[in-house]
């Protein structure tokens, strides 16, 4: 899945270690740059999003806070304003329901709600997903939501390369960004990652436009549209559909605000058959927002749409139920086969 | 106190079983993340045997050995645990969203979630006039939580029947308690609020029994709640998996050294309690895990479209299923005047 | 996760196959001090073989029980074999693979 120039690079890195590179970076190039967050310090963050900073930092840069979002990611918000560059740690994305009002009153309204006079720089890193029978507080994703409420960025990498160059362009850029990684992706050894996240890295530092989707398979076929780990399963199904003659063409979104449309639309319009696969919510999210912005934009060109999310229920427990609502690479490959009809 | 150690060693050995080669989160019989309380038995019995089946508690994600003193079925609990259908949730909810209404228990995975719950029953038994009480338990990490406040401070405004009991084990995860909390003793948060606070520093079951049982009393006799916090030790991770590469050798081997089943019993044998007694005891507490783990892992598994189902108690359209009709012309929707 | 220190013996040992002085990714030098576990599972290569390699980079990680280890390349030179694939067990003190150094 990577290309030329990335396989001349000749070292390959985890998610977690991308990331992690990144912010060591920065830290190193502005004093003003720090992480705070629960279990950052000594832990090295729950999913491997902060390990070895503690050594390299220290305490006040690499802060272990207490149990109280709303105090914390709302600090994180004054820091900002104040001229700071803080990245905050949402140790798991469900646990936004704490703490919205600062994220979704303050940090993402402050700017418009000032006329600008104020800004936000700073950076919410969250850890999203299931597929490993954590139930329905700690497995979801939560694309929709964010992507939703006006002000803020939102960037969902798939890969170790994607997610070095988001995340320095995520900590460079003077507005808020939420910054949403997958557990299943990040190459933790007690929750085994797909081969796809682990890709070559560049040692220099990089960064990746917002609003700028991938296509990380060409095809004529059908256009599958999706992010985080189903890019990965996506591409599984798209080697299996390839055996019975069908070429898929997966694009990975990697932004969700903003959201390229363009990309979307220009595959549509060559291949006529769309399908989306989404690891939020089926009903007002992801899938609904790409079908209706190409429907609105070139109607004509949409022959097939089909829509492959989580059905709208709580993430059950029990392993049989949990892999039924968490769409398979299986699932992804009967929705495509289901539109060439 | 014995059953609940007995059935967190169990669960940890069945656990980790299938888990390797390495450690896969979501492989083996029970997946997914595992919380267990060994060393922290005293605080669940202590104030959980002055509780009747109508008092409503709350835990949060490290809950079977309140769920044990509580009285839940254990079978069930089991089996829910061990995602079968006939789990007290149906395999929908796991180990840490576990619900037992017939002895009104219930645990959640969000810090601090359970105690404004436990705030409405205790409001509940208040507007009943019933003797009713609520208890909160919650860690120690949790007291930083707003939820935990604003529940303290309700509680207190509406004198309501409630115990909040915080299991002082002096580890968020990672993060010791002098790193992220002030003040060091936990209980005087109910100074803030004009509540009774009290703070038991020992590992001293009966300690706790007594402090638990003023404070149950202090609700029951409507003369509001209590902050009680309790200091346990967690004998294991903070989840199973948890290399606890964070934790000094001297603090795992200061949870070892304090174990108050080990003081418990020694106090017993000095009320003149023989070690054959102390064994049969740990006997019937063996067979009935042995019994409940046993039974859960011949439970069936749910239906994979069984995940659909419980969203809601009525079915979608609410109440009804048809649109009223209203027959006389005076009527005063759908009228055609 | 935990990351064990380094090897402070830097110095390489030659295997003897075949007179070419390869140095060997020995995983006993590396392994976790307080575990009694044997056996550990390989997680990741970061370097494919052929690729080259400077004394100390990080190559690859493996875990025991629940810790994870950073393997440092012993020298510097091309990675010449891997012994162990990602996903493999093995035991303590099995090599790896084999780094070929820059004569």
């Amino acid at each position: 899945m990577s290309t030329p120039e990335q396989e001349a690079v000749g070292r390959t890195a985890t998610m977690s270690d991308a990331m992690v590179e990144a912010v060591a970076h920065e830290m190193r190039a502005d004093e003003e740059v720090f992480y705070m967050g629960e279990d950052v310090a000594d832990y090295g963050g729950i999913f491997d999003s902060t390990t070895g900073l503690l050594d390299e930092f220290g305490r006040d840069r690499v802060m272990d806070v207490p149990i109280s979002e709303t105090a914390y990611l709302g600090a994180a918000v004054g820091a900002a304003q104040a001229g700071m560059r803080p990245i905050a740690e949402l140790m798991f994305v469900d646990f936004f329901g704490v703490a919205m009002d600062q994220i979704y009153n303050q940090m993402a309204k402050n700017t418009y709600m000032s006329g600008t006079s104020v800004s936000v720089p700073m950076v919410l890193t969250t850890a999203v997903g299931g597929t490993y029978n954590d139930a329905a507080q700690h497995s979801q994703t939560l694309y929709g939501t964010f992507a939703h409420l006006p002000g803020m960025k939102v960037v969902v990498p798939s890969t170790a390369y994607d997610a070095k160059g988001l995340m320095h362009n995520a900590i460079r850029d003077d507005d808020p960004v939420v910054y949403m990684f997958h557990k299943r992706l990040m190459g933790i050894g007690w929750m085994p990652a797909p081969d796809g996240p682990k890709t070559p890295v560049p040692e220099e530092d990089y960064t990746i436009p917002f609003g700028r989707a991938d296509v990380k398979r060409e095809g004529d076929d059908v256009t599958v549209v999706t992010l985080g780990l189903h890019v990965h399963r996506a591409l599984e199904a798209a080697e299996t559909l390839a055996d019975d003659g069908i070429d898929a063409e997966v694009i990975d979104l990697r932004t969700l605000k903003p959201l390229d449309r363009e990309t979307v639309l220009e595959s549509v319009r060559k291949t006529g058959r769309l399908v989306v696969v989404d690891e939020d919510y089926r009903s007002y999210g992801v899938t609904g927002e790409i079908v209706s912005s190409v429907a609105e934009s070139d109607l004509d060109a949409l022959e097939a749409v089909e829509r492959v999310a989580v059905p709208d229920v709580p993430i059950p427990y029990s392993r049989p139920m949990e892999d039924a609502v968490i769409p398979g690479a299986e699932d992804v490959a009967e929705a495509v086969r289901s539109v060439g009809e | 106190m014995v059953t609940a150690r007995l059935y967190e060693e169990r669960l940890q050995k069945e656990y980790m079983e299938g888990k390797r080669p390495g450690f896969d989160i979501s492989a083996g019989d029970i997946p997914g993340e595992l919380h267990l309380a060994a060393g922290q038995e005293a605080a669940a019995v202590g104030v959980c045997h002055h509780l009747r089946d109508d008092d409503t508690v709350t835990a949060p994600h490290r809950p079977h050995h309140v769920a044990i003193a509580k009285g839940v079925d254990l079978k069930r609990m089991t089996a829910e645990i061990f995602g079968r259908e006939t789990g007290l949730c149906h395999g929908k909810g796991g180990h840490m969203h576990l619900f037992d209404p017939d002895v009104n228990f219930a645990c959640s995975g969000i810090i601090a979630e359970g105690c404004p719950p436990a705030v409405g029953a205790g409001m509940a038994a208040k507007k009943r006039n019933s003797d009713g009480v609520a208890v909160a338990y919650l860690g120690e990490g949790a007291i930083d939580q707003g939820g935990f406040l604003e529940s303290l401070n309700m509680a207190s405004v509406h004198d309501l029947p409630v115990v909040f009991v915080i299991e002082d084990n002096d580890w968020a995860i990672s993060m010791p308690k002098e790193r992220v909390t002030r003040p060091d003793d936990g209980s005087k948060r109910a100074d803030g609020f004009d509540m009774h606070g009290v703070r038991v520093d020992s590992d001293d079951a009966r300690a706790i029994y007594e402090a638990g049982g003023e404070a149950v009393a202090r609700a029951r006799d409507g003369n509001g709640p209590t902050v009680l916090e309790v200091q346990v030790h967690r004998r294991m991770g903070h989840f199973m998996g948890d290399p606890q590469t964070y934790r000094p050798e001297e603090d795992q081997q200061r949870a070892e050294d304090r174990d108050s089943i080990e003081r418990l019993a020694a106090d017993m044998r000095g009320f003149g309690i023989d070690d054959q007694e102390l064994e049969e005891i740990r006997d019937r507490a063996a067979n009935r895990v042995d019994e409940a783990v046993t039974w859960a892992k011949q439970q069936p598994l749910p239906e994979p479209e069984a995940a659909h189902d419980h969203v809601f108690t009525n079915p979608p359209s609410g109440v009804t299923s048809e649109e009223p009709e209203f027959s006389d012309a005076g009527a005063a929707a759908g009228g055609d005047d | 996760m935990s990351r064990s220190d380094r090897p402070t013996d830097g110095s390489p040992r030659t295997a003897t196959d075949g007179g070419a002085e390869r140095v060997p990714v020995d995983s006993g030098a590396l392994w976790p001090g307080d575990t009694d576990d044997d056996v550990g599972l390989l997680l990741n290569w970061f370097v494919a073989k052929g690729s080259r390699v400077s004394e100390g980079d990080r190559i690859a990680e493996f875990q025991v029980e629940k810790v994870d280890v950073d393997v440092p390349a012993p020298a510097t030179g091309t990675l010449a074999e891997v012994v162990v694939d990602e996903d493999g067990e093995f035991d303590r003190g099995d090599v790896l693979g084999y780094v070929e150094p820059e004569g």
